[in-house]
């Protein structure tokens, strides 16, 4: 278990010295390092242009990339967590609705609210939690308490968030308003800074630890309802808080960056692929994998063309060819009867 | 008393499965279960461990009524071993078996090495060694549910409900798995609660049967005395008769309708 873990963290440097090192402004590795040491307080010399480097260096390079590294590691672990309660290998927490709520409260703080990123970041966080709850409560007056009720009231609710959000497009400033919401539903690190690091570190950091702390539980309820009961699990206490973790620690995350797509669905597989089915170990693991590939996206989508790409667009392009792979594929190495 | 209902009823909505079903279980004896399809066996299952609300009456676990306990106290007093059903995930046998540890561990916990090398003894008692490192997913039927019952005994309980855990299973398994229950009974002083469907593997290790028909309760007793021709009979609405084979054994056979 260590190991896997170690070999994921190392992965996770290997990416963080690439990304750091390339954009229009190169910073050689050995840069990167002086400027690490230099910041823990060591008296290295960084040579001629040193305010300039610095300036990337720790005021848009380094937050940008934790910021991707901190919403990579909440989208992979709510994405191994929402696959294992609901045992189901396609399930991704857009699929109660986060990520529709947040874009709708989102368009709405854009247009409403004058558009201040506190305002869209605190919007896109009240309406994503407001999705999950009102699939949660859609499941719980159902007779039948059951995981597909709640997936089919995630749907309703996905689909009654998207009707609001076309109606705010649709009547959005098509010159001021619209390309702001646009470019909010397809998520970008551009504006990233020290704040949005601040603001979500700490919730996201407890959130993993949590359940990561709970793993072992959530392998027994992988069995399903009926089995973790007769194992002294209280199913429907446990379901909703390991949901209402992995809620809030996405939706604090997508607040910051706006709407990531795939990456919660694509992490825990080649997590449970190389790491095993034990969430003890395959939640740490995905939180790892998932804030080193998104912080390769991002990458690729600040240095690709010479302009910004929004980060969904490279999200989707690696994310939906491996769905389809996966649907092809009838036997996975982790996945059975599915 | 291990285990009391007291005047059962159940039922899905309007439906109603069971009606006044009285019967008690004393310690370090197996006792089948046994009715027609339909018959509510499940429900009264599924009613002792709790899971399903009775309409009417009450289940007492070494006296205490299910309805007042929680889910980790219920899985101290009763383990449930279903029939082998899919696993989503690739738990090896050990993995499985280790989970029937959870009622007894903190909710912050997860096993370690106690915890492991226990469930390998348990492994080892009832010679299943062999399935520790084999994946749940790929064993055969007969192999889960051995794998079923040894996480079952990790949970240690003093009562375990097995939901047909022949059913699936070719002659020479059935025979396999309903030693190991007899083992399980004898060495450790438990109670076993079976639902079984064929009538001759009851005869063959069953103490106490209890016989459900048409909702309600038709006999209970010492086997011998309630898998009577007659009995039988009414609940399968065949003409079924207990025979002896020439070796003197004693076996059940449809003889029509």
């Amino acid at each position: 278990m260590k190991k896997k873990l170690l070999g994921a963290s190392l992965f996770l440097l290997v990416v963080f010295f690439v990304s750091m090192s390339i954009g229009r402004y190169h910073l050689g590795p050995v840069d990167v390092v002086k400027l690490l040491l230099k910041g823990m307080g060591s008296s290295v010399k960084l040579g001629p242009n040193a305010t300039a480097l610095k300036t990337v260096f720790w005021s848009i390079r380094l937050p940008r990339a934790l910021l991707a590294i901190i919403v990579g590691a909440s989208l992979g672990t709510s994405g191994a967590v929402f696959q294992g309660i609901f045992r189901n290998p396609l399930v991704s927490p857009d699929i109660l609705g986060v990520s529709q709520g947040a874009g709708f409260g989102a368009a709405m703080a854009i247009m409403f609210l004058g558009g201040t990123t506190i305002g869209i970041q605190t919007s896109a966080f009240f309406f994503g939690i407001t999705a999950v709850m009102i699939a949660y409560g859609i499941s719980l007056s159902s007779m039948e308490n059951s995981v597909v009720v709640l997936v089919l009231a995630g749907v309703v609710v996905s689909a009654l968030f998207m009707a609001g959000l076309s109606f705010l497009k649709y009547i959005a400033d098509p010159y001021t308003e619209l390309p702001s919401i646009v470019f909010w539903t397809m998520g970008s690190f551009q504006g990233a800074d020290w704040k949005d690091v601040i603001y979500s570190f700490p919730l996201v950091l407890c959130g993993i630890s949590v359940l990561t702390a709970l793993g072992w539980r959530l392998n027994v309820m992988t069995l399903g309802d009926e089995e973790a009961k007769s194992l002294g699990i209280n199913v429907n206490k446990m379901r909703l808080f390991f949901i209402a973790v992995s809620t809030l620690i996405v939706a604090s995350s997508i607040s910051a960056v706006g709407t990531i797509a795939w990456l919660g669905l694509v992490v825990p597989h080649i997590g449970r692929y190389l790491a095993g089915s034990d969430h003890k170990t395959l939640i740490p693991f995905s939180a790892i994998l998932g804030g080193a590939l998104l912080l390769l996206m991002d990458t690729i989508a600040r240095t690709m063309i010479s302009s910004e790409i929004p980060i969904s667009i490279i999200t989707n392009l690696v994310g939906a060819p491996f769905l389809a792979y996966l649907l092809v594929r009838k036997k996975s190495g982790a996945w059975y009867g599915a | 008393m291990v285990l009391e209902v007291n005047e059962l009823s159940a039922a899905y909505g309007k439906k109603v499965i069971l009606h006044d079903i009285c019967f008690q279980l004393t310690a370090g004896s197996i006792c089948g279960l046994i009715g027609p399809n339909g018959s509510g066996k499940t429900t009264l299952l599924r009613c002792v461990s709790g899971i399903l609300k009775p309409r009417r009456g009450d289940v007492l676990l070494s006296g205490i009524s299910v309805d007042h306990m929680s889910r980790s106290k219920i899985a101290k007093q009763l383990s449930f071993v279903p029939q082998s059903g899919g696993v989503q995930f690739n738990y090896t046998g050990l993995d499985m078996v280790i989970m029937g540890k959870a009622p007894h561990l903190g909710l912050l916990s997860s096993p370690g090495k106690k915890e492991k090398d226990e469930a390998a003894l348990i492994m080892e008692s009832l010679g299943i060694s062999h399935l520790k490192d084999s994946h749940y997913s790929e064993m055969s039927s007969g192999e889960k549910q051995m794998t079923l019952l040894g996480r079952a005994v990790m949970q240690n309980t003093p009562l375990l409900l097995l939901d047909e855990p022949t059913s699936h299973l070719d002659i020479k398994n059935q025979h396999v798995v309903m030693e190991m229950v007899k083992e399980i009974a004898k060495d450790s002083d438990k109670t076993l609660f079976i639902t079984i469907h064929d009538p001759n593997l009851a005869l063959k290790y069953c103490d106490h049967v209890i016989m459900v028909g048409d909702g309600g309760l038709q006999a209970e007793g010492p086997t011998s005395t309630v898998m009577t021709d007659s009995n039988l009979s009414t609940i399968y609405g065949l003409i079924i008769r207990n025979e002896v084979t020439s070796s003197g054994q004693r076996v059940i056979v449809q003889h029509g309708s």
